[in-house]
């Protein structure tokens, strides 16, 4: 081992002993009032369980709020965009960092929404998720799709809502998002919506 | 009759003149290579391949060449993919054919045709090579005869889109799926014996492909026994929703006719007919038909059926008040009277859903009647084959669009529909991924990188040129349906 490895060990090992503190200082501070202390969301607030997002998901869509990606005439949209927009870079690092050490807490937000029927879901999440999303939901970082794992239906649905409408997935720096436009433009029919957030609720379980 | 079987002798002779006369014969022995033997050859020569262990993918682009494995005291000409390759034999040359060869452990074919015509693949031995065993996609005019096949995740012998094909005397076992027709049109299956599959023989229409009909197959005098290993197709793809314990299986195909097999020990039915919904409630294709219609069921002797039906089946059955699964249940659109369907015998049989079938014919059969074959009121006996006369005119893969059409249909469709989970992800979420950028797809297509834990590797197609890639991958782009 050359001396600058040695350095670098060393200075990580020191950030790894003092970063848990900062990090959930910063998480608590600007995140948990809506996600909740436990990342697993808040559905009265729109906010989305956080503890399945991979940590280039979460960055990725954080510096999307910053950096206008996302249509803030939506009210969630907005109040996510304001908070953001008031970090400095290393806060919302160490936010990232504490999301990442939170426990899964899938289970607690995931309601299956009434109307939707799972087993139809099933077989449109194959035909038209899985191969982004996987089979199982887990999200894919290597195509940019996160997990779909612990959210709720209305979330599911708002959100693709916002892809098909044009309110997300339009920035011309927002690779992944631009090419879940242009799936939505496959799945138009509310109801169905409904029955995939059914079966992701079914894979959360 | 007469003299149809006349002209049909002459063309063989013909046939066979014309390739002695101009074949040359190259041998290739252990340790040397198949592939080059075939860059060095011409149209019309034969290759002949001795004993020994080769591990290669061959490609055979030109029209006319014979693949002969040679085996000498039961020792064969063993093509060992070690599961690293992806394929053993990948054709799209017309009037192609292959025999005596054993092939194993290969990722994705033994054979697989990728849209040549006028092809032969008989006598081989194939265990355990992926995804598909022998599988012609996209052919006319062809003949898969007295191979056995074993251990493959999908389709032991798929027909894919392909039209006038005989499959006959083959042996299938320990595959999830023995025999499959789909998409396809006058297919002769004959005389194969199927049995410990997960299901024996399918016929029917996977949606989202660009041939959308499945017709005139005639299931006849095969062996369909005891089709009840469990399901182990990759999760997800299409063939893993067929339940463990199927005999035959009909899904959306139209004019099928089922007569004089032998189909006993199939847990879950021996003989089921239904509509696309069967496997996946979101099969929308607004150019195919997923009613299955005109199905004719005769005179198959069926016993020992039902045993043990398989998950939704089983609770499909409970709801009719049976623990058992039936010799022959119609699901689905296939009740209907006006699907036009019928059976014959049917008090034989425990059937379920077959209320509104015509009867049909089925005569006893004398001996003098089977020796000249002379009846052919209510039987399929007569007809011989679904194979032409005379060759189809071979398939050119021109250099423009069209061109990349067949390329598409020919290799691309073989794991891609538009809006259903095959072997690799659907083209829609293609088309969702890359936008409208082909030049993307086709330098990917070259050198895969796999980006999908959960989908087998994507084989490399840089043996097609550059420009016929990025013409493919813009059809690929322009497709809707």
């Amino acid at each position: 081992m050359t001396l600058s490895q040695k350095l670098a060990t060393l200075l990580l090992a020191i950030s790894a002993l003092s970063a848990p503190s900062l990090a959930d200082d910063a998480y608590q501070t600007h995140c948990a009032s809506c996600h909740d202390a436990t990342g697993a969301g808040n559905p009265s607030l729109g906010a989305p369980n956080l503890t399945l997002f991979s940590s280039a998901y979460l960055q990725r869509q954080l510096r999307g709020f910053r950096e206008g990606w996302r249509d803030t005439t939506a009210p969630y949209t907005q109040t996510m965009s304001s908070a953001v927009g008031a970090l400095d870079a290393d806060v919302i690092a160490e936010a990232v960092l504490a999301i990442n050490r939170l426990p899964d807490s899938r289970k607690i937000s995931v309601a299956k929404p009434a109307a939707g029927n799972a087993d139809r879901g099933a077989d449109l999440y194959t035909a038209y998720c899985g191969a982004c999303h996987g089979t199982t939901a887990g999200g894919n970082d290597a195509l940019g799709a996160p997990s779909l794992l612990g959210l709720n239906g209305r979330y599911l649905a708002r959100q693709y809502g916002h892809f098909s409408d044009g309110r997300r997935g339009f920035h011309a720096d927002d690779r992944y998002g631009k090419q879940m436009t242009r799936l939505s433009r496959s799945l138009k029919d509310p109801s169905l919506i409904d029955d995939v957030s059914a079966y992701v609720a079914q894979l959360s379980q | 009759m007469i003299r149809k079987t006349i002209f049909r002798g002459l063309w063989l002779c013909s046939m066979a003149l014309s390739s002695l006369a101009i074949g040359a014969v190259h041998e290739v022995k252990d340790g040397q290579s198949i592939q080059a033997a075939v860059t060095k050859a011409k149209a019309g020569d034969i290759i002949k391949v001795f004993p020994g262990t080769y591990h290669e993918t061959i490609y055979v682009d030109k029209d006319d060449i014979s693949l002969i494995g040679i085996v000498e005291n039961g020792e064969w000409a063993h093509l060992d993919g070690e599961k690293i390759l992806n394929d053993a034999i990948l054709y799209s040359g017309n009037g192609f054919s292959v025999e005596w060869f054993k092939i194993t452990k290969y990722k994705g074919n033994a054979i697989m045709g990728q849209s040549g015509n006028n092809f032969s693949i008989r006598n081989n031995w194939v265990i355990d090579t992926g995804l598909y065993g022998i599988f012609p996609e996209f052919g006319h005019n062809g003949l898969i005869e007295n191979n056995i096949l074993s251990g493959i995740e999908d389709a032991a012998i798929y027909v894919g889109m392909s039209d006038y094909i005989d499959v006959r005397n083959n042996q299938v076992f320990d595959n999830v799926a023995g025999i499959e027709v789909e998409n396809s049109r006058h297919v002769l299956v004959e005389g194969n014996v199927a049995r410990n599959n997960t299901g024996g023989i399918l016929v029917f229409i996977t949606p989202g492909l660009p041939i959308k009909s499945s017709y005139d197959a005639i299931v006849r005098r095969n062996f369909v026994t005891n089709n009840n290993t469990p399901n182990f197709a990759i999760p997800g793809s299409l063939v893993a929703g067929i339940p463990s314990g199927t005999g035959i299986l009909v899904m959306s195909g139209d004019k099928v006719v089922i007569e004089d097999n032998i189909i006993t020990g199939n847990n879950t039915g021996g003989i089921i007919v239904t509509s696309g919904d069967f496997v996946t409630e979101v099969a929308s294709d607004k150019d195919s038909d997923p009613h299955s219609d005109q199905v004719e069921i005769r005179n198959n002797v069926m016993f020992d059926n039902g045993n043990d039906p398989d998950g939704e089946m089983k609770l499909l059955m409970l709801s009719k008040f049976s623990t058992k699964g039936p010799d022959i249940l119609a699901y689905q659109s296939a009740t209907e009277k006006e699907r036009g369907s019928c059976i014959s015998r049917r008090e034989a049989y425990r059937s379920y859903g077959l209320e509104e079938w015509a009867d049909c014919d089925a005569p006893t059969v004398r001996a003098a009647d089977a020796v000249a074959s002379a009846s052919d009121i209510g039987t399929t006996r007569q007809l011989t084959t679904k194979m032409l006369e005379a060759p189809a005119d071979p398939r050119i893969i021109t250099a423009d669009a069209g061109g990349a059409e067949v390329i598409y249909n020919g290799i691309c469709a073989g794991c891609h529909a538009y809006n259903v989970r095959l072997i690799g992800p659907p083209a829609l979420v293609i088309q969702a991924q890359y936008g409208d950028d082909a030049q993307a797809i086709a330098n990917y297509v070259a050198e895969p990188v796999r980006r999908r834990p959960d989908f087998p590797n994507m084989p490399p197609q840089g043996h097609i040129s550059e420009e016929m890639r990025l013409l493919v991958a813009e059809y690929m782009l322009g497709l809707d349906g």
